[in-house]
């Protein structure tokens, strides 16, 4: 009997937080005003809407594999409908894919507009920037395809398609 | 110096292997679900009268199991008093563990009474095994994962009829062997290692009290009618994890759950100082214990063979099973070890020489790890459950703000993922159908047999549609701050280039009967049934695509006259066609014939050679599809 009471005794003292409560979570929506945002920062997860394909889950808090292709989607800043505005993809190009792959050429095209092949001769970090015409610009978005000439194909140690490292992609006035 | 009040000692005796398991898995309290638990959470869902009632509770499950108690009535129960609460199911585990943990200590120190210099003595070597067991390797899961509470309920039972037995041998009163009787028919609806529980009787009394053996042989008699049931009647899993196997793995099977139980930091990330101490600490205690064993024996004392065997004895179920190491197993077997080890440390602290030194530097070690792998457990376990639980609610709060709105998740990550969204935990809430954003299901590692990722799959287009027409919310989830972004996403959608294609139809998808051809039947349970031919519309081919993919399932009454030829092709071309042969569900593959590229879209037909007849229903009916996709 003496041992029954110890074990109520003991659930019972086990059971005394159940008085409490929790709230439970709710969306917020605040933020939400409908646009996209100019500059992503890919390890953003909130700007993640607007790495449309070809961009692998954020590694280390700070950046993304790409596949060869891969689209970003942006908003042009206010007045680059009339004067243009100019593209920045912050990048970095691994000592492994480097050294298997040699040098890479990066291009992108927006709104049927081919802004022009770069080659990057060297593993690093490195920026693509291209002035982009005013006529590409004209919306409330402008989806950048890029595409990179070589990638590391699926392997055995990892299955994905890897081509370059990006940490930031965006569009800001001349 | 005054003396403690004995009633003192004894609620400290009580009370200080349960607040020690307090005060290791405080956290527990606010774990929330997670994977299986809302397979189990959704059995009430299938209870709407006295048939479905049965069916719920003795349906085997998973591999063949009917652990009515502890799965089926626990789950039922709980989750009609509390739906998607889990502190209830938490209070519950650690109201059970604590009655363990008391029973633990009570028996242990009835079984190593007389061999120590007093009470006292055996006193603390039966509490110190209750604390050295409140840190074996499953305890953090027994006690913090709900679909793990078969081990917690079976050990309640076990050391239930386990103490009322020696309760009985102590008084020869006959209520107690009525309490293991009980105590031992109720652990067949827990969990199937209770038919060793004869087994440990046995052993008890060959070790200890010879003269009661042949009283454990009925014992037997439910066990070998458990296990003709369950081998001969129960339906077995094909699935490769449950595959019962008598082969050389056996000894390392074995020497693996030995090793998690004699330093369970081992079962966790083969890495790192704390697995290194593991790994050396590990030989070192069995080296003691055996040595202990040893020096008991020559003492022609066998209790200790009592404790190894009942480790051994529970762990025998589960060694057939390779493919399936789990920390949980572990459990119940563990207790025997540390009722050998709280034995073995009070005797060597007692000997006060070098031995007590040593017993301690062990225990240290073992206390150390121990510690570390349940607080890491406890945070990885907390984490994820947690984050799937903001999901979960966000998401039910989102429906009930837009009744009949569809939600659609931004931000789900392969961790978010494997967190449970295969065991359908939205089913369980308010909301009218989960998707993931298009695209995003292709950054997530979906397990084929539980269905993949195709029910959360939804094209640009059809999102956008549904979020025009006011029937789609969109959620950001790749944090715990979830943000309603309907307006942005629907920003985003619309400048995708993407946006008209047509590459994926899911036919029981109501959103997605636009394109679907005129012959196809109304959608039921997420599928829909097919007469002789249907066709369904594709945009014209994407210079990426190489493959047709096709889900389906053939229902056993048309494969009753033999197989079923499934033809498809494309806008008049042959695709390609398979013959299905068993009453399965179905993933097909077929390379796109180049001919095809170039067409501005593609009207796909699937033939069938055969229909059947149901008893009532004049349809022609084929076959039941799922997903058609081009790749």
């Amino acid at each position: 009997m003496r041992m029954i009471s110890a074990i109520a005794l003991i659930a019972l003292v086990a059971m005394a937080p159940a008085c409490r409560t929790r709230k439970k979570a709710r969306p917020q929506a605040a933020e939400d005003d409908g646009q996209l945002a100019s500059i992503v920062n890919v390890a953003d997860p909130h700007a993640a809407i607007q790495l449309v394909r070809g961009f692998y889950p954020v590694e280390n808090d700070a950046w993304r594999w790409t596949t060869k292709n891969f689209t970003v989607m942006l908003r042009p800043p206010s007045g680059s409908a009339q004067n243009g505005a100019r593209l920045e993809l912050k990048f970095a190009i691994p000592d492994v894919i480097f050294d298997r792959v040699g040098p890479m050429t990066l291009g992108a095209r927006v709104n049927g507009v081919d802004l022009g092949p770069e080659t990057y001769s060297k593993a690093g970090e490195d920026a693509y920037t291209r002035d982009v015409p005013a006529s590409a610009l004209q919306g409330d978005a402008a989806t950048f395809d890029f595409s990179v000439n070589r990638s590391l194909p699926p392997g055995d140690k990892d299955q994905r398609e890897l081509a370059i490292i990006v940490t930031t992609v965006g569009l800001v006035l001349k | 110096m005054t003396p403690v009040p004995p009633r003192l000692l004894r609620a400290a005796y009580f009370l200080a292997a349960p607040l020690f398991c307090m005060v290791l898995f405080w956290r527990a309290l606010s774990v929330w679900f997670l994977n299986d638990d809302f397979a189990w959470l959704g059995l009430r869902l299938q209870v709407h009268d006295v048939s479905s009632l049965i069916t719920a509770l003795f349906q085997p499950q998973a591999e063949g199991t009917v652990r009515f108690i502890s799965e089926r009535l626990y789950f039922l129960i709980f989750s009609t008093l509390f739906h998607l609460d889990a502190l209830p199911f938490r209070i519950c585990a650690l109201a059970t563990w604590f009655a363990n943990l008391t029973l633990a200590a009570a028996i242990g120190t009835r079984l190593i009474q007389s061999r120590l210099a007093g009470p006292a003595q055996s006193r603390a070597a039966g509490l110190l095994a209750a604390i050295l067991w409140t840190l074996n390797a499953g305890a953090p899961q027994t006690l913090m994962w709900a679909s793990s509470y078969n081990q917690d309920l079976c050990a309640l039972c076990i050391l239930l009829a386990f103490y009322a037995r020696l309760r009985w041998i102590e008084t020869d009163r006959r209520r107690w062997i009525a309490i293991e009787w009980a105590a031992y028919l109720a652990g067949f609806g827990v969990l199937e290692v209770m038919v060793m529980y004869p087994f440990i009787a046995a052993l008890h009394a060959l070790c200890v009290a010879r003269k009661r053996f042949f009283g454990t042989l009925p014992l037997l008699a439910p066990s070998a009618i458990f296990l003709a049931v369950h081998f001969f009647l129960i339906p077995k899993t094909t699935a490769p994890v449950y595959r019962v196997a008598f082969d050389a793995r056996l000894p390392s099977t074995l020497l693996n759950y030995l090793q998690w139980t004699l330093a369970p930091v081992l079962s966790g990330e083969p890495r790192g100082t704390w697995h290194t101490l593991g790994a050396v600490s590990a030989p070192l205690v069995g080296a003691a214990l055996l040595a202990f064993t040893a020096w008991r024996l020559h003492r022609r004392d066998f209790v200790p063979l009592f404790f190894i065997g009942w480790f051994v004895l529970f762990l025998i179920p589960i060694l057939p099973l390779p493919e399936h190491l789990t920390a949980y197993y572990v459990t119940i077997p563990s207790l025997g070890l540390a009722w050998l080890a709280g034995w073995a440390i009070v005797s060597a602290v007692r000997s006060e020489g070098p031995r007590a030194g040593l017993a301690l530097a062990l225990a240290a070690a073992y206390f150390a790890g121990s510690w570390y792998q349940a607080r890491l457990y406890e945070n990885w376990l907390y984490a994820r459950s947690n984050r799937l639980r903001i999901v979960v609610e966000s998401a039910d709060a989102a429906s009930r703000d837009h009744p009949g709105s569809a939600i659609l998740l931004a931000g789900v990550d392969n961790d978010l993922f494997g967190s449970g969204f295969q065991d359908s935990p939205f089913r369980l809430i308010a909301a009218e159908k989960i998707y993931m954003v298009p695209d995003s299901e292709k950054t997530v590692e979906a397990r084929p047999e539980l269905g993949g990722v195709t029910p959360y799959v939804i094209t640009p287009r059809n999102a956008l549609e549904m979020i025009d027409r006011g029937r789609a919310r969109v959620l950001d989830v790749s944090t715990n701050s979830v943000h309603d972004i309907t307006r942005t996403y629907a920003e985003a959608l619309r400048h995708d280039p993407q946006i008209a294609r047509r590459d994926f139809v899911d036919v029981g998808d109501p959103a997605y009967a636009g394109q679907l051809g005129d012959t196809w039947y109304k959608a039921e349970g997420g599928a829909r049934w097919m007469p002789k031919s249907a066709t369904v519309r594709f945009s014209g081919i994407a210079p990426s695509a190489r493959t047709l993919h096709v889900i389906g399932f053939a229902p056993p009454p048309i494969l009753a006259s033999g197989p079923v030829r499934i033809t498809l092709s494309g806008n008049g071309r042959e695709i390609g066609s398979a013959v299905i042969k068993s009453a399965e569900g179905f993933d097909l593959s077929f390379p796109l014939p180049q001919t095809l590229v170039g067409n501005p879209e593609i009207g796909l037909t699937v033939t069938l050679d055969k229909v059947l007849h149901l008893p009532g229903d004049n349809r022609d009916l084929g076959i039941v599809f799922g997903t058609f996709s081009i790749r």
